[in-house]
């Protein structure tokens, strides 16, 4: 009969069809984790190689390896045989653990699997931890996360100067030249052309803002008020700087990690969906319907719920190609940039060069919508609500009769 | 509705500020794993088992009796989350016991080991797919029982997988079904029956359902046997 193979934590045991232990080889003890986990992912120590090479009397043909990897190891090591995969009834372990001497109690066996499996389980979050899409999707998340509070605190801003000089907003249309004017904590009624010799206004722009600083609507100010406005907007002009850094280092890692998705979707894009897929490697394993729609889950499951019409697009909106393009084109538009980045994640996550292909096709395809649908069909939408209206139908039924 | 006797080891009805609360006795004094209320009685110290955040502390008060966990049994714990229900199986459990605790998110998993399983010595963490039974610890005690509170849309598979591999014939599954991860266009009452169907024509008998109602929404746990 043929013996069985098992890999444990702590080592190797070699056991007839009757349970009893015929070899073992202890992991080195202090390295277990380390033995244990290269053994895992297909790497063999010279230890073990050794030990499995001197064992060939007793590994023969259909002998049964409990774990996949250590499977795949032996058919290199003896490529005659031919070796079976079978779990192992956990009952059994504990026997096989003390006869082969590894331990001496249950007590044992329990300290050492814990203070392992903690010890092992670190290294794998380790491991994952050290990935880099899990870097873009923390930096998309705080791009997203910085704008919004820059945009919140400006708009504060506007309202607290604007007390003092509500004019000046509609001089200034340019964020970053307004909160420079609000960050020198100008008094209105005391500009003088010096205070403004850092900005290249014209002649005409300074004149309507001298004349509109005389002649204001906002009410007067004191020092202590105009300091405490001018810290914040310093510190939105700093957010901005950051901001940007951000948006750089997302540009450039999107670029290394994923160069196809990055040409197709856009950096920022890209990110979004890998952030909300959870990794590269997620994506890359998605439909490409369902890349589609990421980000618009809400109106997805009402209209999985409902039987209302389904969503055309949900991150990818953000595309210039689908938001800038006509209605009616969205869906079609939609559809066909959500199977491109499918196929690109795909590429960046399993073959990792750069393919210009599917740029082109993109485009391709692109043109070809914006010529044949130039103009919506007709009647099409009553058609679509006609539709949905007997979808909906039917499941309301269908709800019916289920409950 | 509060009697002890339906409850499992280590389990009781504390009062707090005249309120009765489900708790359990701190398997390691002065230790909150979650913020939950301490309480001290004249013997031991409880930590008070809130049933908006545990599911099983919901189904014990919702009425689920003859709870298999008791003290010192063996449970294969699927879904271990950020510890909280596990924290309280393991004062369940206590010294004797041992919970295997299975949870396939690195990110969760730091939470678990670093809140709970760093401080109590009857948990095993297993950062694994429950699919894959073969990339588990080895698990060298007999499994008393399985708890399987997963978001799959398959979770009564990998429950019954699980249950195949590693329990005995008599043997109970608590399985926690969480109808919006399995559908969310049929009524969670349909889905419970048929999660049911499934279970009983996998070999399995169905002793209780309970509805989680009104600390989770469509929400049930489910116990069964196995044949």
């Amino acid at each position: 009969m043929a013996n069985k193979l098992i890999l444990t934590e702590a080592g190797i045991i070699i056991i007839n069809d009757k349970y009893e232990v015929l070899q073992s080889h202890r992991f080195q003890p202090g390295s277990e984790i380390s033995l244990y986990s290269e053994t895992k992912r297909g790497i063999i120590a010279a230890n073990i190689k050794e030990f499995l090479l001197s064992q060939s009397d007793l590994l023969s043909d259909s002998s049964e390896v409990n774990d996949q990897s250590l499977l795949t190891i032996l058919h290199n090591l003896y490529p005659n045989e031919n070796f079976i995969y079978k779990t192992i009834n956990s009952s059994n372990l504990f026997p096989l653990f003390v006869q082969s001497g590894f331990f001496n109690s249950e007590e044992e066996i329990r300290n050492f699997l814990q203070e392992f499996s903690i010890e092992y389980s670190k290294q794998q979050i380790r491991d994952v931890s050290g990935k880099e899409d899990l870097q873009i999707i923390e930096g998309i998340n705080s791009l997203d996360e910085l704008d919004k509070a820059i945009n919140i605190l400006m708009a504060r801003i506007n309202e607290w100067y604007g007390l003092h000089f509500p004019e000046l907003e509609n001089l200034l249309k340019d964020s970053n030249v307004y909160f420079k004017f609000v960050s020198l904590g100008l008094d209105r009624t005391s500009i003088t052309e010096k205070d403004l010799s850092s900005f290249s206004f014209s002649e005409k722009k300074l004149d309507a803002i001298f004349s509109s600083a005389q002649n204001s609507k906002g009410g007067s100010i004191n020092s202590k008020d105009l300091s405490i406005i001018s810290i914040l907007s310093e510190n939105i002009i700093n957010q901005v700087k950051v901001r940007d850094k951000v948006l750089n280092y997302i540009n450039n890692l999107m670029n290394n990690i994923a160069p196809n998705l990055s040409a197709i979707a856009g950096p920022t894009v890209g990110a979004r969906l890998i952030a909300k897929s959870g990794g590269l490697m997620k994506l890359a394993r998605l439909p490409s319907s369902t890349i589609q729609v990421l980000g618009a889950e809400k109106a997805l499951f009402r209209s999985l719920k409902s039987g209302s019409r389904p969503p055309k697009h949900g991150i990818i909106f953000q595309h210039d190609m689908v938001h800038s393009s006509p209605k009616h084109q969205r869906g079609k538009i939609a559809r066909s940039l959500a199977s491109k980045i499918a196929i690109a994640a795909r590429i960046d996550a399993f073959r990792g060069t750069k393919e210009i292909d599917i740029e082109n096709s993109l485009d391709e395809r692109y043109r070809e919508i914006q010529e044949k649908y130039a103009s919506p069909v007709a009647n099409r939408n009553n058609f679509t609500k006609k539709k949905h209206k007997k979808l909906r139908r039917s499941m309301n039924e269908k709800r019916r009769r289920s409950s | 509705m509060k009697n002890d006797e339906d409850l499992p080891d280590n389990v009781d009805w504390i009062e707090v500020a005249g309120k009765e609360k489900l708790a359990t006795k701190n398997y390691v004094p002065g230790n909150s794993v979650y913020g939950e209320h301490l309480q001290k009685s004249s013997t031991h110290e409880f930590r008070i088992w809130d049933p908006y955040r545990s599911k099983l502390a919901a189904c014990i008060i919702n009425g689920m009796k003859n709870i298999p966990f008791t003290s010192g049994s063996t449970i294969l714990y699927l879904g271990s989350s950020t510890g909280t229900t596990p924290s309280h199986v393991s004062d369940i459990v206590g010294k004797d016991g041992l919970l295997f605790c299975v949870e396939i998110s690195s990110r969760v998993a730091r939470d678990f080991i670093d809140n709970v399983v760093s401080f109590r010595n009857n948990i095993i963490p297993i950062i694994a797919d429950a699919h894959n039974i073969d990339s588990y610890t080895s698990i060298f005690r007999n499994i008393d029982s399985v708890y399987c509170d997963i978001s799959q849309p398959d979770q009564t598979d990998i429950a019954i997988s699980n249950c195949k591999e590693f329990l005995s014939s008599g043997s109970k599954l608590l399985l926690v079904i969480k109808s919006r991860s399995i559908d969310t266009t049929k009524s969670p009452k349909s889905i419970y029956e048929q999660e049911m169907t499934k279970l009983e024509s996998s070999g399995f008998d169905i002793d209780q359902m309970i509805d989680l109602h009104p600390f989770d929404k469509d929400h049930a746990l489910i116990m069964a046997t196995m044949r």
